[in-house]
Order: C-alpha cells, then sequence, then structure tokens
C-alpha cells in the first residue's frame, strides 16, 4: 500500500479486534435447537403431500362427475322442450 | 472442514473473525451480535454441503458478508414497509443504525465514523473488498475467493473503489471548508 493510501486508511488501520459476549454462543446453541424443533422431517412432509394429492384428485373427480350428470340432464330436457315430447303417458288433452 | 467438527469448535476457531466483520460491516453491536449468531445457523445448516475444495475460513467470510448484505437489505424492505422510504428508490444506500464500534478507540472515533459512513455509500462489493483489503487484511487472492471474483478483477474493484473514496473525501472535506 502506498502512502496515500496509507494516510486515507490510517484510521481503518487503527481499529481493534474486539472479543464476542461470552453468552453469545449459548445464544447460537438456542437458536439452533429452535431451528431443529422447527424442522418439519422429509418424511412427515412427503406423507402430507401425497395426502393433499389424493384429496385434490378425488375431488377433481367428483366435481366432474357431477358436470356431467348436470350436463345429461340439461341435454334431455331441451331435447324435450324441442320436439314437445310428452313425457305422461297421456296421449290426448281432455 | 472435518465432516466431525463440531459448530463449538468452528465457532472457538472463527468467532472473532465473524464478530468483526460483522462489526466493520454494520457498525453496530447489537447489529453485529445478531448477524454473528445468523452465520453460525447458517454453518451449522450447510455443514455438509460444504466442499472441502475451499478452505473453511474462505467460506465462514463469504457467509458473513453474505449475511452481513442480507441483514442490511431487510432492514431497509422493513424502512420501505414502514414508507420510511418511498418504494421508487432504488438506489443501493443501506441504513445503518447508530454507530457504535467498539474496536474504535476513542480519540478516533470521530474520524473513523467518518470514513466509515463514506466506504458505507460505495457500492456493496466496493465495500466489502476495501473491508477485506484494508481492515480484515486479506490478500487478493483470497479477496477473489470470499467474492467468487479473479483476482484482477479484485485488483480493478479495488482501484474503483479507492478512487470513489477519494472522491468523496474530497467532497466531504469541500462541504467542511
Amino acid at each position: 500500500m502506498n502512502t496515500e493510501e496509507n494516510r486515507m486508511f490510517k484510521e481503518l488501520k487503527n481499529i481493534q479486534k474486539v472479543t464476542p459476549s461470552s453468552t453469545l454462543f449459548s445464544k447460537i446453541e438456542n437458536k439452533i435447537k429452535d431451528e431443529q424443533n422447527n424442522t418439519v422431517s422429509m418424511s412427515k412432509l412427503m406423507a402430507a403431500s401425497v395426502v393433499l394429492i389424493v384429496l385434490i384428485t378425488s375431488n377433481t373427480l367428483l366435481v366432474r362427475k357431477e358436470l356431467n350428470q348436470t350436463k345429461n340432464t340439461a341435454n334431455q330436457n331441451e331435447l324435450v322442450q324441442a320436439f314437445d315430447i310428452n313425457l305422461s303417458n297421456q296421449l290426448y288433452n281432455e | 472442514m472435518n465432516s466431525n467438527q463440531s459448530i463449538e469448535e468452528i465457532y472457538k476457531e472463527h468467532n472473532g473473525l465473524v464478530y468483526n466483520l460483522c462489526l466493520n460491516y454494520l457498525q453496530n453491536i447489537e447489529d453485529a451480535e445478531e448477524v454473528t449468531q445468523d452465520v453460525f445457523l447458517t454453518i451449522f445448516k450447510k455443514q455438509e454441503g460444504f466442499k472441502s475444495n475451499s478452505s473453511l475460513k474462505t467460506w465462514v467470510y463469504r457467509i458473513t458478508v453474505n449475511q452481513c448484505l442480507d441483514f442490511l437489505k431487510a432492514k431497509k424492505r422493513k424502512k420501505r414497509f414502514g414508507f420510511l422510504i418511498p418504494i421508487y428508490d432504488n438506489s443501493e444506500s443501506y441504513s445503518y443504525s447508530n454507530f457504535e464500534h467498539p474496536g474504535v478507540l476513542l480519540e478516533n472515533q470521530e474520524a473513523t465514523e467518518g470514513l466509515l459512513k463514506l466506504i458505507n455509500e460505495l457500492p456493496e462489493n466496493q465495500k466489502t473488498a476495501i473491508i477485506l483489503k484494508v481492515i480484515d487484511e486479506l490478500s487478493q487472492k483470497e479477496i477473489a475467493e470470499v467474492m467468487g471474483l479473479s483476482i484482477k478483477a479484485v485488483e480493478s474493484l479495488l482501484s474503483r473503489a479507492k478512487n470513489n473514496l477519494k472522491e468523496k473525501i474530497n467532497q466531504s472535506e469541500g462541504n467542511n471548508i
């Protein structure tokens, strides 16, 4: 480092090394313990994902089935209306 | 790093390095302690993924610098959320806590605080390079490893940082006259 830089950084060179507080490591240990307690295991996460996928799939299938049924009924009604089909067994108007 | 090396051993070996770098980077005792805790938590979590082709010291340095930057960014986000910083302000300037550096001698306090404030105004990679070079006295090769750059890139980064800092010092001296 040249003299100009030495002059410029004179103050930084005088910064002393500091020892951290003695309680710092116990704080770190506590953080690590908290982290370990809060971590969900991979197997639990997989099980939850599988349950969720099964639920969503069964729900989708149910909704689809329901929609198909509604669609069929609607089609039948439209047909009856279009051809003026008599759904009762009565042949003539009295 | 020995795979059997416990977090306590790593802490014993590197606590000074981490804490002092945090202090020099954040210039506040409380912030430095918080980030030091986060650094060792990250080391604990990533310990298994550490590749021994880089030195443990370099790896610890890298994690510390990244955590300091993340801390400053999170602090800026918090302030922005509190509407203290407008949403359209994309400047790189961070907001620092009150200057509180136990490593600075009382007689040098004012001058050191002033200089560190000017260094804080530099872009983050220039600030990192200056701190690692001048305060931590790392070689350019070590800085390159920590910052993931080539030695040539570090060289030019340091030269730009020094020029920028010189300009800022001249400006502030001009303002004081």
